[in-house]
């Protein structure tokens, strides 16, 4: 079992990363701010009921709770108390404010920013999905582009939770749109393509493998995409990723592409969208829900154009999942996740609002930078999860069984 | 697969904007090119205008947009092999300069390079590709009077959704007046607006609407083509940097304007174009299509 040192140091607050300074007009990249950090707020606290893609003013304080969390592992020399010192110019205007407190104290390079319209916050300032949902989507996608049969289970393993949630920690730190997001799945989806030997190629289909490719589809879609974009170094401190694996990857991804990222115009597009839509609307009307058949969907369009854009080319994720019946029925599902958290965490995690991260008993008891997320993953305990034998839900839905045709990509 | 081994460096070609270019000799095939050199930032990663000037460029195979040859990655540079080019229209129309008089093209060439340029706008808007960075300076031309489009550090794709564009494009000169109040959801018509501002500039050797600042530019273009309102451009008053106080201009007579600075005669289809490149109203702007279709370039078309 690998070990998952690269998940999201949730704990860690990063130095704000310095944007390149370039002519005007090309200087659109900058800073995300602080990496996906202290995030979790809405875990923790019972909310009224709202989106939370929606802004979230009075939310901006919630991250007190989380402080202590916040301030496990200080990277050397870094101080917590002052956000105030930090220059106002660099704070992240849209923002709330726990990102704010962990903004670095000190700049490697303070630097002057010429344009006060030079934010230093997200790509957009609302995103344009449900964040939970979009993190679901993506590692469920994630893992059935890896052929990794934990997807089937990915509901109730902590493995593949903690995987969500450092999806979710970087996309609500880089807050890409949801385009972006699509491209990086189908970047994802391509480059597995292009090895004839498969993931073995690339590692295997460990979490680890997965998250890490997964990422750097992200860089490159965000790269390509946006007109915000952010530095490796960026990216690094929001994934967790060490700045050099995060380079060498983002070179062999392009070597492996010919840089060629657009040779389809995202012809793929309206089906991820089309797919999340549905994605969404399973997890919204479980009543109306039936893992054994086809969920009916109130899009007629996604009926006549073929059930499931991942037969056709290997987008969208369309397996209906054993989620618990009321889980994603709110946006805040704060509350409901109290009631079935036991599903959702394994027993060592904390209780989601408990006040605590799920992640902080963990944290403690590592007491290491790196390891804290894997001692308990590592535990053979876990193993079957990934060489136990798959449910055999796939046999039982009509569903075919998973293939890796289903995920090649045509060109 | 190049490697720079492949490659003798030349005098340098100039510094563009966030690269170094060389003229260089493929040593196998005696062939000139030029070598796009990009240091690499460990921090930075690989940047995002190269991202997009090589994926897109691999897209756009056109004899009026330059080459990408081959790129070369190493882990500290960058070096993008494009097709050589002598000169760029720039360079070509300062060197027409004599004492402080500019001095524009013949009618002839004008008419050429705008149709070589419009040729090559238009293959990229069909592939779903947007310049934003259309001026003098990334225009290569070559000594047999070819016109190419480089330089595509700034454009990017269209077609899928576009949430997050930026209305931080265009050099300022050649920046569209939509884009100038704040637009983000531009589309094609704001390459025409550099077309149209590109043609003028190729017929009098002045820039058109050389503003120093966004207000002065805007403040240029209107008294020169009048003020809109949302009779003529509706939206126009929802722009986030729409000023409802801005004095009232009528449009002046572009066609008279630009004769007091040329020699060669402007004719009425010439000015018909102008006007259809130069809408205010981004709806309004011709499409490189319908401009390429236009009478002014019948002579083209017309064989």
């Amino acid at each position: 079992m690998t070990s998952y040192m690269y998940y999201p140091s949730y704990a860690a607050p990063a130095p704000a990363p310095v944007a390149p300074q370039r002519q005007p007009h090309h200087n659109h990249s900058q800073s995300m701010g602080a990496s996906g950090l202290g995030n979790y707020g809405y875990y923790q606290m019972p909310q009224p009921l709202q989106g939370y893609y929606q802004s979230r003013p009075q939310q901006l304080y919630t991250h007190q709770h989380s402080a202590s969390y916040q301030m496990v592992l200080p990277p050397p020399g870094m101080g917590y108390m002052a956000p105030a010192v930090a220059p106002p110019a660099l704070m992240l205007p849209q923002l709330p404010q726990p990102y704010q407190a962990v903004m670095p104290q000190a700049q490697p390079q303070p630097q002057q920013q010429p344009h006060q319209d030079q934010v230093n916050g997200g790509v957009r300032e609302v995103l344009d999905y449900d964040l939970d949902m979009m993190s679901d989507f993506v590692v469920k996608n994630a893992y059935l582009v890896f052929d990794n049969d934990d997807v089937l289970n990915a509901e109730s393993s902590s493995v593949s939770n903690i995987f969500k949630k450092g999806v979710s920690s970087v996309l609500n730190a880089t807050r890409l749109p949801s385009v972006t997001v699509f491209m990086a799945l189908d970047f994802l989806c391509k480059y597995i393509s292009k090895f004839p030997n498969g993931i073995e190629a690339l590692g295997g289909d460990s979490v680890n493998v997965i998250y890490q490719n997964l990422m750097i589809a992200f860089v490159l879609a965000n790269k390509f995409n946006d007109d915000k974009t952010f530095t490796n170094k960026s990216w690094s401190h929001a994934t967790g990723m060490d700045l050099t694996t995060v380079n060498k990857f983002e070179r062999e991804w392009l070597a492996t592409f010919e840089w060629k990222l657009f040779d389809d115009n995202f012809i793929l597009f309206d089906e991820y969208t089309l797919s999340f839509q549905q994605f969404c609307e399973e997890k919204r009307a479980p009543a109306a829900f039936n893992p054994y058949s086809i969920p009916p969907l109130s899009s007629s369009v996604s009926q006549s154009a073929g059930y499931s854009p991942s037969y056709q080319g290997c987008s969208g994720f369309q397996t209906p999942v054993q989620a618990p019946p009321t889980v994603y029925s709110s946006p805040s599902h704060t509350d409901e996740r109290s009631g079935t958290s036991s599903y959702f965490y394994q027993p060592s995690f904390a209780s989601p609002i408990s006040g605590e991260s799920p992640l902080s008993k963990n944290v403690y008891n590592g007491g290491n930078g790196y390891n804290y997320y894997s001692a308990p993953l590592q535990a053979p305990s876990l193993a079957p999860v990934w060489g136990g034998q798959p449910e055999d839900f796939f046999t039982q839905s009509q569903f075919v069984q998973p293939s890796k045709s289903l995920f090649c990509y045509s060109h | 697969m190049a490697s720079s081994s492949q490659f003798k460096q030349l005098e340098k070609l100039g510094n563009g904007t966030y690269a170094t270019v060389y003229k260089g000799l493929n040593k196998t095939t005696g062939v000139y090119v030029a070598l796009k050199e990009v240091k690499l930032d460990s921090e930075e990663g690989t940047p995002s205008t190269a991202v997009r000037e090589i994926s897109l460029m691999k897209e756009l195979k056109h004899e009026n947009i330059v080459r990408l040859y081959d790129v070369i990655h190493t882990e500290n540079k960058l070096t993008l092999v494009f097709e050589f080019m002598d000169n760029d229209l720039k360079k070509y129309m300062d060197s027409r300069i004599v004492g402080n008089t500019p001095y524009g093209f013949e009618m002839s060439l004008v008419k050429y390079f705008e149709w070589q340029l419009l040729q090559g706008v238009a293959f990229c808007h069909e592939n779903r590709i947007l310049h934003r960075d259309l001026k003098p300076q990334n225009l290569l031309i070559n000594n047999k009077g070819q016109l190419k489009l480089g330089d595509f550090g700034l454009a990017r794709a269209f077609g899928i959704p576009v949430n997050t564009f930026s209305s931080e494009v265009v050099t300022l000169w050649y920046r569209a007046p939509d884009v100038l109040m704040g637009s983000r959801t531009y589309s094609t018509s704001i390459d025409i607006w550099s077309c149209g501002c590109i043609l003028a500039e190729m017929i009098t050797g002045r820039p058109l609407f050389p503003g120093t600042n966004d207000e002065e530019q805007l403040k240029l273009i209107f008294e020169t083509m009048g003020t809109s309102s949302e009779r003529t451009w509706p939206g126009i008053s929802n722009l986030p940097k729409y000023n409802a106080q801005q004095p009232q201009h009528l449009p002046k007579d572009l066609g008279a304007l630009l004769q007091t600075q040329t020699r060669e005669k402007m004719d009425l289809a010439l000015v018909d174009l102008l006007y259809g490149l130069l809408q205010l109203n981004p709806d309004r702007r011709l499409s490189a299509k319908q401009a390429l279709n236009h009478p002014w370039f019948a002579e083209y078309y017309q064989h």
